[in-house]
C-alpha cells in the first residue's frame, strides 16, 4: 500500500522521537543538596521574574502558602530592592510574557543583571528558582541561568532538564549550593530552608 | 496559459502559508488575553477559567495551523496532482514541517513537532477515505480541523511532557498553573478525554463521508447502467433504421436501371438531334445518381481526387467560431492525385481536425494541417498544442465508445477504419499539455485499387 507508506513512516518517526525524548529526560540521578543546612535569607523578599514566564506568578503563590513575607514584582528594577532583605529570581523565558512588557529579551536580561549587581552590592542573598524543568530548558532560559550563576547564593531547579549536568557543574565552580527536585510540591522544603 | 494557472495557484498557496505564519502578529489581543487569563486563574484559584483558557489556546493554534496546512496542500498540489502519490505527500509534509520550523524560529517558540508528525500521519491516512467529489476541500478542511483540535490536546496532558509534547510557551504555562491548582489531576484527565473524543469524532466523520459517497457512487453507477441499456436499445433501433434506408437506396437502383434501359431504347427510336441532346443529358443525370447511390452503398467506391480539393472540402465543412483558435492549412504543391472515397475520407479527416479544435477549447491555440508527399503516398498531419492525451489512454482512444469528453467516442475508430480501407496507416503521438499529432498516411496506389471499384 504505497499511499499509506508515508503516513506509517511519520507515525514510526513520532513514536521513535517520543521514546528518545523520554530516555534523555530520565537520565542518571545526580547528587545534590536536599536543602540548605542553615538559613541564609530573611523576610521580606522580592520575587521577580527573569524572562516573564508564568512560573514567577506560580512561585509567588507557593511562597504565600509557606507564609513567607514578600512581594511578586515581575518587572522590578534595581531601585526597588532597598525595601527587601532577600532577592528571589524565577528564571523562565516566555515569548508571550515578554510581549506583555513590550521589552526585548536583551532589555530583560539587562534589568536582571542590574538587580543582581544591586543585590551583591548591598549583600542581599540571591536565590534562583527554575521550575519549568524540561518544559522550559530552551537556550534563552539557560543563558539567563548561566549569566546569573556567579551572583547567586542558592539554586533550586527540577531534575528533569536538558542542561542538568552543566548546571550542577557550573554551580560547583562558583560554590553555589544546588537542589534539584522532581515536582513542584518538592520545592517547598528546600525553599523553606532558606529562611527557617 | 497553463503556467499562468500554476502561478496563480502557487500565489494562493503562498498567501495562505503567509497568513498562518503572520497570524500571531495580528492577534496580539488574543494572545495577551490568553497570558492574562492563565495568571488570573492562578490569582482566583479558578481551574474552570484555566480550562477555558486552554480551549482558547488550542483554537488559536488551530487557526494558525489550518492556514499553514491548507497553504502546504495547495502548494504541493502544483507539483503533484494526485493526493495519494508519494511526491505530493512528501512535498506536503516538507512544507508543513518547514513552516512549523519557520514559525518556531520567527517567534522563539518551541511548538512540539511531534504534534505535527502525528497530525500529518493521521491526515495522510484519512485523506484516502475522503471522497474525491466536489465538496472534497470542504470535507478535507473539516476533518483536518477535527484532527488538529484533538491531537493538540496531547500538548496539555502533563504526563506527555516527558515524551516531548507541549513544549510551547502557553502549554508549559497552562500545565504549570494546573500543577499548582490541581496537582495535574484536571489536565491529565480532561485533556486525555478531549483528545480521545475529538479523535474519534474525526474518524467517525471520515467514515460517514466515505460510506455516504460510496452509496452515492453505487446509485449513480446504477443510473448509468440503466442509461446505457436505454442507449443500446436506441442504437439497435437506429441500426435497423439504417438497414431500412440502405435497402431503400438499394431499391432505387432497380427503377434507375429500368429508366436507363428504356431511355436507350427511346434514343434508338427517336433520331432527331434535339431529342438526342435531351437523352444525352438525362443519361448524364442518371449516371450521377448511380454514382451517388454507390458511394453511399459501397465503402470501396473511390475516385481520383486532388489532395488540395479534398482538404478544401474538409475545411469548408468545419465550423470554427472560437477566435482564439488558429487553423493553419498547408498543402504541398504538385501532389499527385489520390484515389479515395471522398465522402468517407473527408469525414475521417474532419474528425481528427475537430478533435484537435476541441482540445483547444477555452484555452485557444493553433491547429496545423499539413499535407506532403512521403514515400509513395501523401502524409496528412494534424497537430495541435492543446491538452494532449495521457500516456495511459493512448491505446484506449482507438476503442469504440472511449471518450474523455462525454461524447460518443466513435471518431477515431472510424478514422482508423477509413484509413485502413485505403491501405494507409494512422498514428497518434502526444505529450500531455504540450501537443498532439495525428499522422495519416494514404498511399497513392493501394491494393484495393486493383479491384473493380464500380460495382453496381
Ligand atoms: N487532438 C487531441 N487532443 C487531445 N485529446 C484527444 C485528441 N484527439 C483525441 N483525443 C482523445 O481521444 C479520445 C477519443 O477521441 P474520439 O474522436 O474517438 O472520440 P470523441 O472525440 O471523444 O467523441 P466523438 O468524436 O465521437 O464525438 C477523446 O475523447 C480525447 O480524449
Ligand atoms: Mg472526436
Amino acid at each position: 500500500m504505497k499511499k499509506y507508506s508515508l503516513a506509517a513512516f511519520l507515525l514510526f518517526l513520532c513514536v521513535g522521537v517520543m521514546l528518545v525524548n523520554q530516555r534523555t529526560s530520565e537520565g542518571e540521578k545526580m547528587n545534590t543538596w536536599p536543602n540548605l543546612p542553615a538559613p541564609i535569607g530573611e523576610a521580606p523578599m522580592l520575587i521577580t521574574s527573569a524572562g516573564q514566564a508564568t512560573e514567577g506568578k506560580v512561585f509567588s503563590f507557593i511562597t504565600k502558602d509557606l507564609h513567607l513575607e514578600g512581594d511578586y514584582r515581575p518587572r522590578a528594577l534595581a531601585s526597588d530592592l532597598y525595601d527587601y532583605s532577600t532577592l528571589v529570581i524565577v528564571a523562565g523565558y516566555s515569548p508571550h510574557g515578554l510581549n506583555q512588557t513590550y521589552r526585548s529579551i536583551k532589555e530583560e536580561k539587562k534589568r536582571v543583571h542590574r538587580l543582581l549587581h544591586e543585590a551583591e552590592r548591598s549583600s542581599i542573598p540571591t536565590i534562583l528558582i527554575h521550575m519549568g524543568g524540561a518544559a522550559r530548558d530552551d537556550e534563552i532560559t539557560w543563558s539567563i541561568m548561566e549569566e546569573s550563576m556567579h551572583h547567586l547564593d542558592y539554586v533550586i531547579g527540577f531534575r528533569e532538564m536538558k542542561q542538568k549536568k552543566e548546571l550542577v557543574k557550573l554551580a560547583d565552580d562558583y560554590d553555589v549550593p544546588v537542589t534539584l527536585v522532581d515536582e513542584m510540591e518538592d520545592l517547598r522544603t528546600p525553599f523553606n530552608s532558606v529562611f527557617r | 496559459m497553463y503556467d499562468d494557472r500554476r502561478i496563480a495557484i502557487g500565489a494562493v498557496g503562498a498567501f495562505l502559508l503567509l497568513i498562518g505564519l503572520l497570524l500571531p502578529t495580528y492577534t496580539t489581543d488574543w494572545t495577551s488575553w490568553l497570558y492574562e487569563n492563565i495568571e488570573w486563574s492562578l490569582q482566583s484559584n479558578d481551574s474552570g477559567r484555566l480550562m477555558i483558557t486552554a480551549l482558547s489556546y488550542i483554537s488559536w493554534y488551530l487557526m494558525t495551523f489550518l492556514f499553514i496546512y491548507l497553504g502546504g496542500m495547495v502548494l504541493a498540489n502544483i507539483f503533484a496532482r494526485d493526493h495519494s502519490s508519494l511526491l505530493y505527500q512528501g512535498l506536503f509534509v516538507l512544507i508543513v514541517l518547514g513552516s512549523v520550523y519557520a514559525f518556531n524560529e520567527l517567534y522563539n517558540e518551541h511548538y512540539s513537532y511531534l504534534i505535527h508528525l502525528l497530525v500529518l500521519s493521521i491526515l495522510l491516512f484519512l485523506q484516502n477515505f475522503i471522497p474525491q467529489q466536489k465538496y472534497f476541500y470542504i470535507m478535507y478542511i473539516v476533518i483536518l480541523a477535527f484532527i488538529l483540535f484533538s491531537v493538540q490536546w496531547l500538548n496539555l496532558i502533563p504526563g506527555m511532557t516527558k515524551f516531548g509534547f507541549g513544549s510551547d510557551d502557553f502549554a508549559v504555562s497552562i500545565k504549570l498553573a494546573d500543577e499548582y491548582l490541581t496537582d495535574h489531576i484536571l489536565f491529565n484527565t480532561l485533556s486525555t478525554i478531549l483528545f480521545g473524543v475529538f479523535f474519534v469524532i474525526a474518524i467517525i466523520v471520515t467514515t460517514i463521508l466515505h460510506l455516504y459517497s460510496k452509496q452515492v457512487m453505487i446509485s449513480r453507477q446504477f443510473q448509468e447502467q440503466t442509461q446505457e441499456l436505454k442507449e443500446t436499445r436506441g442504437a439497435l433501433i437506429e441500426t435497423n433504421v439504417y438497414k431500412e434506408i440502405h435497402s431503400l437506396v438499394h431499391d432505387l437502383k432497380t427503377p434507375l436501371v429500368t429508366v436507363e434501359g428504356l431511355l436507350s431504347l427511346l434514343a434508338m427510336k427517336i433520331q432527331d438531334t434535339k431529342s438526342q441532346a435531351y437523352f444525352h443529358k438525362i443519361n448524364g443525370s442518371i449516371e450521377k445518381m448511380k454514382d451517388m447511390v454507390s458511394e453511399i452503398l459501397y465503402e470501396e467506391t473511390k475516385r481520383a481526387l486532388h489532395v488540395q480539393e479534398l482538404i478544401n472540402y474538409v475545411v469548408s465543412h468545419i465550423s470554427l467560431d472560437d477566435p482564439n483558435i488558429d487553423l493553419k492549412v498547408k498543402v504541398e504543391d504538385d501532389l499527385p492525385m489520390v484515389r479515395v472515397n471522398k465522402i468517407r475520407m473527408s469525414r475521417a479527416i474532419s474528425n481528427v481536425v475537430e478533435n484537435a479544435i476541441l482540445s483547444l477549447q477555452g484555452e485557444g491555440g493553433e491547429v496545423n494541417v499539413r499535407c506532403q508527399e512521403s514515400d509513395e503516398g501523401v502524409l496528412i498531419t494534424v497537430q495541435d498544442d492543446g491538452m494532449g492525451i495521457d500516456a495511459a489512454y493512448l491505446e484506449d482512444i482507438w476503442e469504440e465508445g472511449f471518450s474523455t469528453k462525454d461524447s460518443s467516442g466513435i471518431g477515431l475508430p472510424f478514422v482508423k477504419n477509413v484509413i485502413h480501407q485505403h491501405g494507409g496507416t494512422v498514428q497518434i503521438e502526444s505529450e500531455p499539455q504540450v501537443y498532439t499529432r495525428v499522422d495519416m498516411f494514404i498511399p497513392f496506389q493501394s491494393k484495393e485499387d486493383n479491384k473493380d471499384d464500380s460495382r453496381h
